[in-house]
């Protein structure tokens, strides 16, 4: 799988647009990234494990919420992005 | 996937203007000019929105908080989805050695939606000629990081509700949002040619959290329309207008907002109606799917 960043995000991930891992979940792969880039997990997660309301991400283009233990397979690409920005 | 939150209930009556609505507050300054800020013709667009959102912060400051402040304190932000400029005068950079800017804010919670800023700003020579009316349709953020500004839609809260709002109670009626889609033209409008133009997102064009800067749209339309113009003017000389005159009026809609390197294109549609040459123009983002309109109004000459 890989997870693809944009916008404000991407002063977290070294500016890569991309970032692949080999795992099965995507569970196990944000624990993956958030072993990477720390400053990662508290942006995109509450402290109850939670994607925090104003974070969006997409498997496939197809949003994701809630089941954060949904399996991936190795094309699959994860899309993470803030809802809005505002300022 | 898309992001729909600024979006109202499409089948809503739009909201009456409320004479008994109470005066609204006014600040007022005055930027020097300098002849980069003008084509030959006029002042350009992008100029014209960026003083008008220097008016906006310049309120902010006057008659509530400073616009930092607001963001790193009160956790709130406000979001353009509507933008036009009405050009009043036919003004060139030698006719005006500066510019006062006065901004009138109002600020309303309609009925059961965030709450919204209407943003008046009337730009006008030393000598009180008034060259430019611009007006920014804002929505109301709850902002959870300041560094990252990530925010979802929502009210005022109460310190700032108490500054800001024009009447504390709920305002009855569906607003009139400025972002829900091209607008239409008339039955007789007549089809010159269509074209599509390529952009990116950079740096330069982004506001502090890496997203596009709204600011910036236009130059992103007038690109596509010189484009077209200048390839295809040949061929269709009608479009000269589109080069050769003043812009006359811009509106823009925005209904999801680019980041950072994000790709997108403009799709411009150019169109005659009666004496105005008309560039309507899509945005489109990387998947091809409409997420603003604006549209260019150009007299045109009567030689075309």
């Amino acid at each position: 799988m890989h997870f693809l960043f944009s916008g404000s995000l991407l002063r977290y991930v070294g500016y890569q647009r991309q970032i692949a891992y080999e795992t099965g979940s995507l569970a196990a792969a944000l624990k993956a990234l958030f072993k990477d880039y720390p400053a990662l997990e508290g942006l995109m997660m509450e402290t109850d494990h939670s994607l925090r309301r104003t974070m969006r991400m997409a498997i496939n283009n197809e949003v994701v919420r809630s089941d954060l233990s949904r399996p991936l397979a190795a094309s699959d690409a994860v899309e993470v992005m803030t809802a809005i920005s505002g300022g | 996937m898309t992001e729909h939150v600024l979006n109202a209930a499409p089948d809503a009556a739009p909201l009456e203007h409320d004479p008994a609505s109470p005066v609204r507050r006014q600040t007022r300054f005055t930027l020097t000019c300098s002849s980069g800020m003008f084509t030959h013709l006029q002042l350009k667009p992008r100029v014209a929105f960026s003083f008008a959102f220097m008016g906006w912060s310049a309120w902010l400051n006057e008659h509530a908080v400073s616009h930092g402040a607001l963001i790193r304190e009160h956790a709130t932000g406000f979001v353009p989805i509507g933008l036009t400029i009405d050009y009043l005068a036919p003004l060139t950079f030698y006719d005006c050695p500066s510019l006062t800017v006065s901004t009138q804010v109002r600020t309303w919670n309609p009925r059961r939606f965030h709450t919204l800023q209407e943003v008046d700003v009337r730009l006008e020579t030393p000598q009180g000629v008034p060259v430019a009316q611009i007006h920014l349709q804002e929505v109301c953020v709850r902002i959870e990081s300041a560094d990252t500004l990530a925010a979802t839609a929502g009210r005022l809260p109460p310190a700032l509700a108490e500054l800001m709002l024009d009447t504390p109670d709920d305002v009855p009626g569906q607003p009139v949002l400025l972002n829900r889609g091209p607008a239409r033209m008339p039955d007789h409008a007549q089809v010159i040619t269509q074209s599509r133009r390529d952009f990116v997102i950079y740096r330069h064009a982004c506001e502090m959290a890496d997203q596009w800067y709204s600011e910036h749209v236009c130059d992103y339309v007038g690109d596509s329309r010189e484009a077209m113009v200048l390839r295809l003017v040949s061929d269709y000389p009608a479009l000269r207008p589109g080069l050769a005159n003043r812009l006359a009026r811009l509106s823009i809609g925005l209904r999801q907002p680019f980041m950072l390197f994000d790709t997108g294109q403009i799709l411009t549609t150019a169109w005659r109606v009666d004496h105005e040459i008309r560039f309507a123009h899509q945005l489109l983002n990387a998947r091809g799917l409409a997420v603003g309109d604006a549209l260019e109004v150009f007299v045109a000459a009567d030689d075309t």
